[in-house]
């Protein structure tokens, strides 16, 4: 059984993607014998108005309701958000919330990206931030020179004590290291993937000392990264299959509540 | 066989290091990969010559793990320069040498050594990156290795960090068959690898992770995710560094 945590359907608009369109990608989880992916909108990330995007993929997932769980993408600073998110859980089914403070204009100690949380937290469902969505250094010229402020996003679940929260694809055992104290005070918790974690140097083995086997997830990537990079990494894994069991599906089943 | 091209130590702290090195080279299943020392970017005189005794010292009795590089700054005196090549490269036991962010590939302050390695058959690894953000004052890329590929023709160049190079880094370089890339280089974007393959065939692309940087599972991870047939994959694995790097095996 696996679970992946991360995955994007839509266009990225500084370069060509494949397998983007969920046939596609629905077709790259067969080759990978992913059962589960979360996928969220990147057309929403770039739309002015984020709920184009989510109605979009809300719409194209249907037909794969058994292997697609779609979480929104919500811009806290744009106007009637809070309406666009309980559309979003309530009418559109979506199981959790992408937040992009790099790429829209708003930082997370603010108060509407506090209630956004709080707003996740109350309604039972996880707040994804990627770190970031790709590498800045070869970025297209138009493209953020930002990534996840590691003090705002402590701040962050330190304001939505009751809120989950998954962080991913950046050095997430820093960032776990970073939030541990504020997490350890906090009914809800923090997970995090290890896209950008490595197996043969020390980065897995600490985030894994620092969370516990219970708060890392998988997540891919996909489509904007190749997929075998992460199962070559939990092959060479030097854990327990009771721990990969909880990383690669466990930990996520239980964060979506799935039976 | 898998030979790790692109691979990092620590000058400072070498001993431990290589034990590391080696450890992990079992423990992932790969035969061997490069040692190239870490130093400063602008070398001192005498670094050449402490290279060089470190990788005598070291491959005494370790040699089976490593394909040796003398790491070079261009900047340094070419007199200096030439003198380390020759005693610790053309006599060994380096069979290579690396060339960091310290001088623009297509500089004329390059060719002094580009004629060197090229008249001694020595194969040189480059770091290369197309950036927009971060960029290194004299960090070459694609552009400039390509200019180094036309005015050296029998040089033979490994580009480093083809997902740093990207689409048009390949592009650049797929004129001059004496240019190679690596695998490394930044997260596993989908897509940049598969169009290496394509454009420049199995024989022009070598297995390197860039540790410490990034570890060979994320980078092995990439080659696996390739659509090729067994053979092109072991020439990327290590049968291209074999060809190359012949002298150390």
């Amino acid at each position: 059984m696996l679970i992946d945590m991360c995955g994007y359907l839509g266009h990225w608009p500084f370069r060509k993607i494949n397998n983007n369109d969920v046939e596609s990608f629905v077709k790259v989880m067969d080759d990978y014998k992913i059962n589960l992916s979360v996928v969220s909108s990147l057309n929403a990330v770039f739309y002015k108005d984020t709920m184009q995007g989510n109605e979009e993929i809300a719409e194209e997932i249907k037909p794969y309701s058994d292997r697609l769980v779609a979480f929104c993408v919500i811009n806290p600073a744009y106007p009637a958000w809070e309406k666009d998110f309980r559309t979003c859980i309530e009418k559109l089914g979506m199981k959790g919330l992408m937040m992009y403070p790099y790429y829209h204009p708003y930082r997370l100690t603010e108060a509407n990206a506090i209630r956004l949380a709080n707003l996740a937290g109350e309604a039972g469902i996880p707040v994804h931030i990627p770190v970031s969505i790709i590498n800045v250094r070869q970025r297209h010229w138009l493209d953020t020179t930002e990534i996840l402020n590691t003090s705002d996003f402590i701040a962050l679940i330190k304001n939505a004590p009751n809120t989950d929260f998954i962080v991913s694809n950046g050095a997430t055992d820093a960032i776990a290291a970073a939030a541990k104290d504020a997490d350890s005070k906090r009914k809800g918790k923090v997970y995090y993937d290890f896209q950008r974690v490595e197996v043969f140097l020390p980065s897995f083995e600490r985030l894994l000392a620092t969370v516990g086997p219970e708060q890392i997830v998988l997540g891919t990537g996909n489509p904007l990264q190749y997929l075998d990079t992460q199962f070559v990494k939990l092959h060479y894994m030097d854990v327990s299959d009771e721990v990969k069991d909880l990383i690669t599906y466990k930990n996520a089943a239980r964060l979506l509540k799935l039976a | 066989m898998i030979i790790d091209c692109h691979w990092h130590v620590l000058f400072d702290d070498y001993e431990r290091v290589i034990q590391t090195s080696i450890n992990e080279l079992k423990r992932c299943g790969m035969d061997r990969c490069a040692l190239m020392f870490h130093l400063d970017l602008y070398q001192k005189e005498g670094d050449l010559h402490r290279q060089g005794e470190a990788l005598k010292k070291v491959l005494k009795d370790r040699k089976e793990y490593f394909v040796p590089f003398l790491t070079v700054d261009p900047n340094v005196d070419f007199g200096i320069v030439k003198e380390g090549v020759e005693e610790y490269v053309v006599k060994g036991p380096a069979v290579a040498v690396k060339v960091h962010h310290s001088m623009k590939a297509d500089r004329k302050e390059f060719e002094p050594l580009a004629n060197l390695l090229s008249m001694h058959g020595i194969p040189v690894l480059i770091h290369c990156w197309y950036k927009t953000v971060q960029k290194y004052e004299n960090e070459s890329d694609p552009s400039n290795i390509a200019n180094l590929a036309a005015k050296f023709p029998d040089l033979k160049i490994i580009m480093a960090h083809i997902t740093g190079c990207g689409f048009r880094g390949i592009q650049d370089i797929a004129p001059y068959p004496n240019v190679y890339v690596d695998t490394s280089g930044s997260q596993p974007e989908d897509g940049i690898m598969q169009y290496g393959l394509d454009l420049l065939g199995a024989d022009r692309i070598l297995f390197g992770s860039d540790f410490p940087g990034r570890d060979p599972a994320t980078q092995l991870g990439r080659i696996y995710s390739l659509d090729m047939s067994e053979e092109d994959r072991n020439k990327i694995l290590g049968g291209n560094s074999v060809r190359l790097f012949g002298g150390a095996f």
